[in-house]
């Protein structure tokens, strides 16, 4: 389902934006700075804080993604549907580093730890230009 | 409850507005502009029709909706609410639209980013109005505040 042409917005050159909604049918849209790519069928989000997606989440599993590709700004849209949190092993050491650097940039090293890798299933991902 | 603050952002920000299916599937899409009637606490999305079909099979008047909307400096607000009219775009409404678009070649320009690149995603009909009442707004500026209803 994923593949090459998908990869290049998936780097976290672009934020994401995601939607989710509570089990009363309450929407939130919000933005995220990076979803990363995991295999075939699966991508992940970083699980820093208790913040509303999370909490919508863990009442209803499913969230529809936006990703661009910066070089063509080409945009897909991504329908997921949460699967499963690892906290340790090469994906979530990645995110880590990442995430770890960029708290450094700003200023802000140490205060933004990383709890888990979200990791979701992709139930269909459409490109979404004219 | 929308401040001058928040007005600021919207009118002159980037916005993503979702909406939920009757089974609880969430959708968006991206506004290309936004206006704001401070009085009313009223607010309409501009969109393209075409790239925002999902969000639009899921909407109806009496809809929740979620607004999210931030400025390059990260200030970001998110405004929940219920739609109250889906229509077409007045003159008023496009010209709000060209305004903000005009806006956006030239910070993107700065960012090195060519015209035809962002006309990708800035230069679509905008054939759709999304109305809709405001009832919580909530600061999603990074940060301490972060989700703290205003």
């Amino acid at each position: 389902m994923i593949n090459d042409e998908h990869l290049p917005a998936l780097q976290g050159m672009f934020p994401s934006w995601i939607t989710t909604v509570s089990n009363d049918g309450e929407p939130n849209t919000t933005v995220i700075s990076q979803i990363w790519h995991v295999n075939e069928t699966e991508v992940a989000l970083s699980f820093q804080f208790f913040n509303k997606t999370k909490n919508n989440i863990s009442q209803n599993p499913f969230a529809f993604a936006t990703i661009t590709n910066p070089a063509t700004f080409d945009s897909y849209t991504l329908e997921l549907k949460y699967n499963r949190t690892e906290s340790e092993g090469d994906l979530f050491d990645e995110m880590d580093m990442k995430l770890e650097a960029i708290a450094s940039m700003s200023g802000m090293s140490g205060v933004f730890e990383l709890k888990g890798a979200d990791i979701y299933t992709v139930l269909s991902i459409s490109k979404n230009n004219l | 409850m929308i401040s001058d603050q928040v007005y600021n952002v919207l009118t002159n920000g980037i916005g993503h507005i979702g909406c939920t299916s009757s089974s609880l599937r969430p959708f968006h899409a991206d506004p290309l502009g936004i206006c704001c009637d401070q009085t009313t606490n009223t607010i309409v999305c501009c969109l393209n029709k075409k790239t925002n079909k999902l969000f639009l099979e899921h909407l109806d008047i009496g809809s929740r909706v979620s607004l999210f909307a931030a400025v390059i400096s990260h200030e970001a607000y998110n405004l929940k609410g219920a739609v109250t009219e889906l229509r077409d775009v007045n003159d008023d409404e496009s010209q709000v639209c060209d305004d903000l678009r005009k806006k956006m070649y030239g910070f993107y320009s700065e960012l090195g980013i060519p015209k035809n690149l962002a006309d990708r995603y800035w230069l679509k009909p905008i054939d759709i109005a999304v109305v809709f009442s405001v009832d919580k707004v909530f600061v999603q500026t990074p940060g301490p505040d972060a989700g703290k209803e205003i």
